[in-house]
């Protein structure tokens, strides 16, 4: 278990802007290792988008942010997991978790069946993804955080479409993970029981501060 | 890595063979259908074969693109393959590849049976066969392009055909000018070094390109 906290991520003074309108403007945070962060705020506030820019999906407006890796030459992966389940309905539960890259690398055949076994798809190894329900098209997306060996989840509502079951073992995993020295950064609207603590990043707070003259007519 | 994602690509469009099929079968059609309509004499199908055979390549071609990153895109693979696969060029060329395959080789291997059926001589079938094989991947290179710029939008068919279609143009001019060049007799070589430039120029600036625009889509 590691216990030193290095920094993962650091964002500077970080504005995203949709179009005309302004999101959020000079946000500043930091996530340390074997810590979690709860992005909230109220539907439309930039959650998504503000997870989106940080995995460099988005462009942001102004400021930036790093993601520290091992050592200064290799990247760091932060292990995204997004609205979208990005699971092929064609393929079955085994090949799209055995051929769809994860930080440049393909999990071994051994890690995926065990992953499969964890998320209670032992029986649908070979179905093919489209048979399958949102909620357990949703946990072979999420048996891809069991196969990564990034630092770092991001987890853009991940409890959406699971059952109560799901939800404990994702807590349970989320828990694990932490321990393990990870470091976790997601939105959620339902309330998160971890046994580890959480720091909550409110975005509403964020805009509240500022007066409306930002927003471009 | 490389075969990994060639793997995926070509077990997905195996598993919809539908989508397979459909550019195939649109290519016998139409092609086949001109002999009914316009005369079925043979003089005159020879003189226009090689261009039908040619414009119902392209057209099928342009048909097919949607199946490159649309399903991707909406279901979320393409922003992670991207951003996970450590080289977004892979994926595209992949990507590309994979469509060539499944749906430019098909073409080429069935248009001798059209040739032989518009009366066209060995000569031109040889040649129709070789500007086809040459031709077709910088149809599905730079359809691509087209294809990424357009994958985030609603309705981009209209957009994709306008887009593709001119610069689709060169290709049609010098591979249908090569069969008939070889119809008559004369050399084609220099019509068929034109395509292979053409080709060569697609394979190394398509991928830069595709991915900014993919890029730009997914913004």
């Amino acid at each position: 278990m590691k216990k030193t906290k290095n920094k993962v991520l650091s964002v500077n003074s970080l504005s995203i802007r949709r179009s005309e309108r302004w999101l959020f403007r000079n946000l500043n945070f930091e996530l340390q290792s074997g810590q979690i962060i709860q992005v909230v705020g109220h539907n439309g506030c930039g959650k998504t988008s503000l997870l989106r820019t940080l995995c460099g999906l988005l462009l942001p407006a102004e400021g930036d942010y790093i993601w520290q890796g091992e050592d200064e030459y290799t990247p760091a992966y932060p292990m995204f997991i997004g609205h979208l389940t990005a699971v092929k309905p064609e393929l079955s539960v085994f090949e799209n978790l055995s051929l769809h890259p994860l930080a440049e690398n393909f999990a071994s055949e051994e890690a995926i069946i065990k992953a499969i076994a964890e998320v209670n798809l032992g029986n649908y190894m070979d179905t093919p993804a489209r048979y399958l329900s949102a909620g357990q098209t949703r946990r072979v997306g999420l048996a891809r955080l069991l196969l990564s060996t990034s630092s770092c989840w991001v987890l853009d509502e991940p409890f959406t479409a699971l059952d109560v079951q799901g939800c404990r073992w994702l807590e349970g995993k989320i828990d694990e993970f932490i321990n393990q020295g990870g470091a976790v950064l997601l939105t959620s609207h339902q309330p998160v029981t971890l046994r580890n603590s959480l720091d909550i990043l409110d975005l509403d707070d964020l805009n509240s501060s500022k007066s409306n003259k930002d927003k471009v007519a | 890595m490389f075969f990994k994602l060639l793997k995926r690509e070509l077990l997905r469009h195996w598993r919809c063979r539908q989508d397979l099929i459909n550019p195939l079968v649109f290519f016998l059609i139409t092609v086949s259908l001109f002999p009914l309509a316009v005369t079925p004499e043979g003089q005159m199908l020879q003189l226009m074969g090689n261009g039908v055979i040619w414009v119902a390549a392209m057209l099928a071609s342009l048909l097919s693109l949607d199946t490159m990153y649309r399903d991707d895109y909406h279901d979320g693979t393409l922003e992670l393959l991207l951003l996970q696969s450590g080289s977004p060029y892979t994926v595209v060329f992949v990507k590309i590849l994979s469509h060539w395959l499944t749906t430019g080789l098909p073409l080429v291997l069935v248009s001798p049976i059209l040739s032989v059926m518009m009366q066209m001589n060995d000569e031109a079938i040889k040649a129709q066969m070789l500007t086809l094989l040459i031709g077709t991947p910088v149809l599905s290179l730079i359809g691509s392009v087209g294809m990424g710029l357009t994958v985030g939008l609603r309705q981009g068919g209209v957009l994709l055909s306008l887009l593709v279609l001119p610069l689709y143009i060169p290709i049609l001019i010098f591979g249908a000018s090569a069969v008939s060049a070889a119809s008559m007799g004369l050399e084609y070589i220099g019509q068929l070094g034109l395509l292979g430039a053409f080709l060569m120029g697609s394979i190394s600036l398509v991928p830069l390109a595709s991915v900014a625009a993919i890029k730009v889509s997914i913004r």
